[in-house]
Parts: structure tokens; C-alpha cells; sequence
């Protein structure tokens, strides 16, 4: 059984505002942002999957579901087997010691006014029935663990560089002995040497610990470092999940091959796929009926209006396209 | 023939009260007609200082302590405010990392454009109409006449880059100094931000500064790297010779501590990190983060040497090296 199970998620934001309150005047649905829109996918015990795709996509918006910073319109996320999607805060409570985020800014995620030693009790008083000495033997464990010196205790996050903020937000996250964390874009804040340590932290962490990441980023390096599987997704769907390997070797959506093809790589001799997707993300507000690449894919076809499925077309490998054939992998 | 732009011996120091920090120490750097240079290095190495100081918009408590910025063989340094001005947006133009931060908010984009081509171009209203309608089309911006009386927050990122790009090229500058232009934007519309400027640049003939920190970026666009640490150069090559056979040690470093898509690595990062500029010690500032440090580099810094025909580094460590094989 996988740890986390995620079927049918849909999130929807409705728009509000003038155009919203006409709509609901007139007796006629308000309008909405369909942000997340019938989204299924697994992690397994100790797999780290990859969540690629631009901003505006719904990556995010996946992220806040599965820690339930949101409500999710409709559709169910089971963690190992038992139902969070509709939980009260009150019922959610033991879930939050298991489940953790790590969120993509450093600096707006910690508390400005609690030291170091404050922001990594924080969840351990809440979760943890330790006393004093405890818990205060338990930060120096964590501090230890990601590689924060014992002289950072007492400091306030002004105090420290953006990657000594996102270690003390590591250690935060990994404070109550979580099993699933969700990473939303951890490494994208940092400086070039940083990220690679952060990563490199991050795999320990996974590795010790035997954690499941939900790794969200735009960086496919990151990705391809990290992940065991990926998920591809584009305006608020999934369009292609596969191992991390297969994924990079051989892309079968047509999204994915854009998104590959569009890393720049840090060989001047490497030889370049030119595939690209036409114009740029519309917005999640009406989408069309059909394939929501459609408009911008050069390989569209008629067939293409009608909506494809996610569907099996390899072991493993799942793409939501009308021309990619079966058995292709 | 003179090189259109030849930095020699630029030193840009912020006073504080403990002291000068020195963010830009001692740097040369040659940019040809045409060409586009990288401008490589982490947060903090001096970068972004370099180009406001060819530009002359260091500010104090910044100031320019040494060395002089020649463009097509006029030392900028000695030119009147006036002067600068007519140089500035006109033949040096810049392109920078926030493109929504450096447009008028409250002007539309279109005549942001147009009233640069009057200002610099000497252009009638109307001329410049027509002009500025020419370059948005150029950087392929769908429906340019609507687009033009749009203000920014009513574009996309992507977008207000390239209309930043069109500002930047319509007086048709010699150079264009374009800092961190992809940061930020999803990779396939900096993919297609990398691709204009590339093809702009060769169009048009301009050269192209092009400050990044991304090594997938430089390998991409440019034709010759020059690799910066804490404030200064530390190699420059040809950008082949820099990915085939970097020769400093920090150049080696960087390269390897990345994740690429196009093969599987083992990740190293660099170890330690960029030192104070405040004050710094007089020898190699690498040399605290450095493989081959050795007593000489914590007492004075390496000379340029030439490594290969074009390729220049400062590395003692690479010196004894080379003398070894």
C-alpha cells in the first residue's frame, strides 16, 4: 500500500469580485479558478516524487492540499490508508506530527521573532510530550543533524544567510519524526553552492530517516537529483508520470519533451532538441474542453479535442495524450 | 582596432564604518564588437557592481577607486554627466533581472518605449509610434498595438522581459549589459528569452554582456566566460575551453557541484563559502576554499597568466601544476 494516496484532488478557488457577485446575481455558477482539477498520484514508504511543471500549474496548490492548508474541493487523499481530505483541525491533529512542509522562502516561513532554538521547539511542544531537558537535548539532535553549528541557538533569522534559514525550516519540518514531508521548491531560493548542499541534506535526511519526500520544483536537475519518480503537471493536471530515468531518457508527453528541451545544459556541445510549445500558459480560469495543451502543442491533431485520459501506455508509465501510442515504452 | 569596451584595473569599494567593502578589486575584462561574454559567479562576487560601474551608477557610499572603463576607445570615467547620458540607453543599454521592478508601473509599456526613441533617438512622436511598435514586434510580442497600451502588471513576466529587451534595443546599441535576464522566468519562456537575445544580438550587432550564475545559461549564449569570485576574475576563456579545460580551481568547483539533465552526477558542492569583502586578506580569496592552496596564495594574489591562446586564469596552483606535466 502507498503511504500517501491522492484520487480525484480538485481545488477550486472561486474569483470573487465583481464579476463573481454579477454571476451570482444573475443565478449563473460563479466563475472559478480551476487551480487543481482531478489529480491522482502515489508516494510510496521511502520514494521522493518529483513535481514538475511551470509556475501557475498547481504545484503549490497540491502542496497546501496534502498538508490541508487547504480544503480541497472535492476528491480524497488517504494517508497510509486512512482519509485527511475532509478531516476537522481538531481530527487532523496526529496526522500534522506525520505529514510536514518545507516551503520555497527561507526567510517569510520563519517567525522573525523566535531564535533558532524557539522555531525548532515550536513543534515539539506541540506535538511531543517531552520536557525541558528533552526537548532542549532533542534541537541540539536536529541542529546537529542538518548541519547548523551550536552557536547559531540563540540567533534570530535575521542573523543568519538564506541557507542556515532553510536548514533551521529543515529541521522544523523533520522536529516530530515525520514520515511524509513536502518539499515546495526548498532550493530555489539559494545560491548556487548552497543548493547543491541543501540537496545534498535533503538525500541524507531521506536516506536516515527513510522518509517520503513530495518534492515540488521548476528546477529538472533538482528533479532528476532527487527523485525516483516524477509527475508532470500543466494547468492544474497531470500529463505524464514515469521513473525519474525513463522520464529524462526518453519524455513521451509532448509537454514534458518542451520542459526537457528547454533546460539550458552546461555543455556548449551538447546537441539541442528544438521541440517548443507555441505562446504561454493561458490562464486556469476557462479551460477549454479537450487536451489542455491544444492551442500551444505543434503535434495537436483533431482527435485532441476530446479530453485525454491519464492512461497506462508502459509499466509504470502513465501519459495523458491521444498520440502517444501503447506499448511505446 | 580598439575593442568596443576594455575594463582595466576597475576597483569599486562601499564604504561602511568598519571599513571598505571591496566588491569589485582589480578587474580587466575585454568585451569584442559582437560578441557575447559571460559574466559567471556566485551571489556576492561582484557581478552586478561591474555593470553599474560601466554604466558609471555606482552611487556612494559606492565608489570607484581605481581603473578606468574604456567604450570604443573613450575612457568613460572622464566624460561630463551629460556625455554619460547620451551613452547610456543609447549605446549602452541594460536589460536587468526584474523587469516588472524596472518599468514604470504607471506609464504604458508602449510609451515608455516610444518616449526613450524621442529622448535618445531624436524621433518625432509619431516616428517613434511606429518604431516602437517595429520592436515589440521584433521580440515577438503577439498584437502589439493592444499589448502597447498595456501597463506592466497587465503582462507576464515573460513578456515584460521582452519588452525590457525592446527598450533596451531599439536606440540600437553597441552593447547591452544584460543582468541575470532568465532568472525567474519558467524555463521555457527563458529558453525563448535566451533564443531572442542570441538571435537579436547577431541581427543587429550588438555585443552582449551577460551576467548569470548559471553555468547552463553561459554554455547556451556565450562566446567567451569570464568566471568572477568575491569581487574578482579569476579566468577567462572561450566558452568551450572553460567547460573542456577550466583551469582554476573555483571554475572546476562550480561545474561540479551542479545536478544537469543531461547526465547523472555525483554532487560536490563547493566547500565553505564567498569570504567577507570587507577587509579581505591580501592574497587569493579562494584560498580558504581552495584544493590547492599553498602558503604563497594567503600571501599575494596570483597574477594573470595565460593558460591557453585567449584563456587567461589566476591560480599559482595551476601554474606549478602545468610546470609538472
Amino acid at each position: 500500500m502507498a503511504l500517501v494516496e491522492v484520487r480525484d484532488l480538485e481545488m477550486h478557488f472561486p474569483l470573487g469580485g465583481i464579476s463573481g457577485l454579477l454571476a451570482r446575481l444573475r443565478g449563473q455558477p460563479e466563475p472559478t479558478v480551476r487551480a487543481v482539477d482531478s489529480l491522482s498520484f502515489e508516494v510510496a514508504h521511502g520514494e521522493t516524487l518529483g513535481l514538475v511543471g511551470e509556475s501557475g500549474c498547481g504545484k503549490s496548490t497540491v502542496a497546501r492540499c496534502l498538508v490541508r492548508l487547504l480544503n480541497p474541493t472535492a476528491g480524497s487523499i488517504r494517508y497510509a490508508g486512512a482519509e485527511i481530505a475532509t478531516l476537522d483541525a481538531q481530527a487532523l491533529r496526529p496526522f500534522r506530527r506525520d505529514i510536514q512542509m518545507v516551503f520555497q522562502d527561507p526567510t517569510a516561513s520563519l517567525n522573525p521573532r523566535l531564535s533558532v532554538q524557539s522555531a525548532i521547539q515550536e513543534p515539539l511542544s506541540l506535538h511531543a510530550d517531552l520536557g525541558a531537558a528533552e526537548r532542549r537535548a532533542r534541537v541540539d539532535e536536529l541542529m546537529e543533524e542538518v548541519g547548523l553549528g551550536r552557536d547559531l541557538r540563540d540567533r534570530y533569522p535575521h542573523e543568519l544567510s538564506g541557507g542556515q534559514r532553510q536548514r533551521v525550516n529543515i529541521a522544523r519540518a523533520i522536529a516530530t519524526n515525520p514520515r511524509f514531508v513536502v518539499l515546495d521548491e526548498p532550493t530555489s531560493a539559494l545560491d548556487v553552492s548552497l543548493r547543491s548542499r541543501a540537496i545534498l541534506l535533503l538525500e541524507k535526511l531521506r536516506d536516515r530517516l527513510g522518509l517520503s519526500y513530495l518534492f515540488i520544483s521548476h528546477d529538472l536537475a533538482t528533479v532528476k537529483y532527487l527523485a525516483t519518480r516524477v509527475a508532470v503537471m500543466y494547468l492544474g493536471s497531470i500529463m505524464e508520470v514515469s521513473t525519474t530515468s525513463d522520464l529524462f531518457a526518453k519524455p513521451l508527453h509532448p509537454y514534458t519533451r518542451a520542459l526537457l528541451a528547454a533546460v539550458p545544459v552546461p555543455d556548449p556541445d551538447a546537441k539541442r532538441d528544438d521541440f517548443a510549445l507555441v505562446g504561454e500558459i493561458p490562464s486556469p480560469i476557462d479551460v477549454s474542453p479537450g487536451c489542455r495543451l491544444r492551442g500551444r502543442c505543434p503535434l495537436a491533431k483533431p482527435v485532441c479535442a476530446e479530453r485525454p485520459p491519464l492512461r497506462e501506455v508502459g509499466p509504470g508509465r502513465f501519459v495523458a495524450c491521444h498520440l502517444v501510442s501503447e506499448r511505446v515504452a | 582596432m580598439t575593442e568596443l569596451l576594455e575594463i582595466s584595473d576597475l576597483t569599486v569599494h562601499f564604504q561602511n564604518d568598519q571599513g571598505a567593502i571591496e566588491a569589485v578589486d582589480h578587474i580587466n575584462l575585454t568585451i569584442r564588437r559582437g560578441e557575447v561574454v559571460g559574466l559567471v559567479g556566485e551571489s556576492g562576487s561582484g557581478k552586478s557592481v561591474t555593470s553599474f560601474a560601466i554604466l558609471r551608477l555606482i552611487r556612494p557610499p559606492g565608489r570607484v577607486v581605481s581603473g578606468s572603463v574604456r567604450f570604443e576607445g573613450a575612457d568613460l570615467g572622464s566624460l561630463t554627466d551629460e556625455e554619460m547620458r547620451r551613452i547610456r540607453g543609447a549605446k549602452i543599454a541594460m536589460v536587468s533581472q526584474s523587469p516588472r521592478t524596472a518599468l514604470n508601473p504607471v506609464i504604458a509599456v508602449g510609451r515608455q518605449i516610444s518616449r526613450l526613441l524621442m529622448l535618445h533617438g531624436g524621433l518625432s512622436a509619431r516616428e517613434a509610434e511606429k518604431r516602437m511598435l517595429e520592436m515589440l514586434r521584433l521580440v515577438g510580442i503577439p498584437a502589439p498595438e493592444k499589448r502597447a497600451r498595456q501597463y506592466p502588471h497587465q503582462l507576464s513576466g515573460g513578456m515584460c522581459q521582452r519588452v525590457m529587451i525592446a527598450m533596451a534595443l531599439a536606440t540600437s546599441p553597441q552593447l547591452l549589459l544584460a543582468d541575470e535576464p532568465t532568472t525567474g522566468l519558467d524555463v521555457s519562456i527563458a529558453a525563448k528569452i535566451l533564443d531572442l537575445l542570441r538571435d537579436l544580438g547577431a541581427k543587429t550587432g550588438a555585443a552582449i554582456m551577460f551576467v548569470t550564475h548559471d553555468l547552463g545559461v553561459v554554455a547556451e549564449i556565450c562566446d567567451r566566460v569570464a568566471v568572477m569570485h568575491a569581487g574578482q576574475v579569476v579566468e577567462c576563456a572561450p566558452v568551450r575551453e572553460l567547460f573542456h579545460n577550466p583551469a582554476h580551481p573555483y571554475t572546476r568547483a562550480l561545474v561540479r557541484s551542479i545536478p544537469r539533465v543531461d547526465r547523472d552526477v555525483v554532487l560536490e558542492p563547493i566547500p565553505g563559502s564567498v569570504p567577507s569583502l570587507l577587509n579581505p586578506p591580501p592574497g587569493c580569496r579562494y584560498a580558504e576554499r581552495c584544493e590547492w592552496v599553498s602558503e604563497r596564495c594567503r600571501a599575494s594574489r596570483p597574477p594573470m597568466i595565460e593558460a591557453a591562446p585567449d584563456h587567461v586564469v589566476a591560480c599559482y596552483g595551476f601554474e606549478e601544476r602545468r610546470g609538472a606535466c
